[in-house]
């Protein structure tokens, strides 16, 4: 029998993906709306493109699923592997993208310096991931897992495989490259208050 | 200087995470759609196999299955051939008075003697 929605949302993820396993369609849909906000919020950031977002979400999320029957209570955390699956992915996305003919490369968002734009928050937040874009691979990820999914940095340790002293390099030379975009740039970009 | 700029980093950190990019439902129903198309069989209670009339336990299936055979009757003669042979091989003494009564010729009125519905009434 499927358990109470209200019951169901008191429960960790770890539980769900049992009940999931033992054929529990509420818990299916618990996960699912519990889980993808993060793994399309993820994606949004790493790809900055709507439609590759909502791909790359619904793949990482099916192979959640293809999982859960063998997944283990307690080994790791439903949203850490999750976030290593996404992150995965992306990596991937990101590669073809480099792979292919300029031509076929999406048209990149304005970013020239100069505009007047008026430093709301969304236009911060803009600013921000075109910066993202311009960090390596793997600074970008750890910076949007730790500053902007909010992450500790151990679980990013877990998702990109490394060590904790490896993410804090990550982020702060991330962090350092950043700053010289954004606020290197302030005054040209119209971002000074 | 570099708090300054930590500071102002913070400001765009908090832009990006005020503005998270929410799943459209669409997506949402596709992703729902493939876990309930992924997901396992409800785990419960094994059923019982249609047409079968028993319940479970190997009795259950001796009785709807071997036994219904050529297999099944064999077995059971066998079984009551070895119960028939060692009932008459290891004598049970509860018969004892009986069949001593009939095989030594006082026959069975001379048996009954050991107790009468007399004795019984007289006890009372």
């Amino acid at each position: 029998m499927d358990m109470a929605f209200d019951a169901i949302d008191e429960l960790s993820d770890d539980a769900l993906i049992v009940l999931y396993g033992n054929g529990d369609r509420a818990a299916a849909a618990a996960l699912t709306a519990r889980l993808t906000p993060l793994v399309f919020s993820l994606a949004m950031r790493m790809l900055n493109d709507r439609a590759e977002a909502e791909d790359l979400t619904q793949e990482a999320m099916l192979r959640l699923w293809r999982m859960a029957p063998d997944w283990e209570p307690g080994a790791a955390k439903v949203s850490t592997w999750l976030y290593q699956v996404a992150a995965n992915l992306a990596r991937d996305r990101l590669r073809k993208r480099r792979g292919l003919g300029l031509d076929e490369v999406p048209e990149p968002q304005d970013d020239t310096p100069g505009v007047e734009v008026a430093m709301i928050g969304k236009d911060r937040a803009e600013a921000l991931h075109r910066a993202l874009d311009r960090l390596p691979e793997r600074q970008k990820e750890a910076v949007v897992l730790r500053h902007i999914e909010g992450l500790s940095n151990p679980e990013i340790a877990d998702v990109l495989k490394i060590g904790v002293e490896a993410v804090e390099s990550l982020t702060s030379r991330g962090k350092r490259k950043l700053k010289e975009l954004l606020l290197g740039q302030k005054q040209e970009l119209g971002l000074e208050e | 200087m570099t708090d300054e700029k930590d500071t102002e980093l913070d400001r765009f950190f908090d832009a990006a995470k005020a503005t998270t990019p929410r799943p459209p439902e669409a997506l949402m129903a596709r992703v729902l759609a493939d876990a309930e198309a992924a997901q396992p069989a409800p785990r419960g209670l094994p059923m019982p196999e249609a047409g079968s009339a028993t319940g479970g336990g190997w009795f259950g299936r001796w009785l709807s299955g071997g036994f219904s055979g050529w297999r099944g009757a064999t077995a059971l003669g066998v079984v009551c051939l070895g119960l028939g042979l060692s009932v008459g091989y290891w004598q049970p003494t509860s018969l004892s008075p009986m069949t001593d009564a009939v095989l030594d010729g006082t026959g069975v009125e001379t048996a009954t003697e050991y107790l009468s519905l007399d004795d019984l009434m007289s006890e009372v």
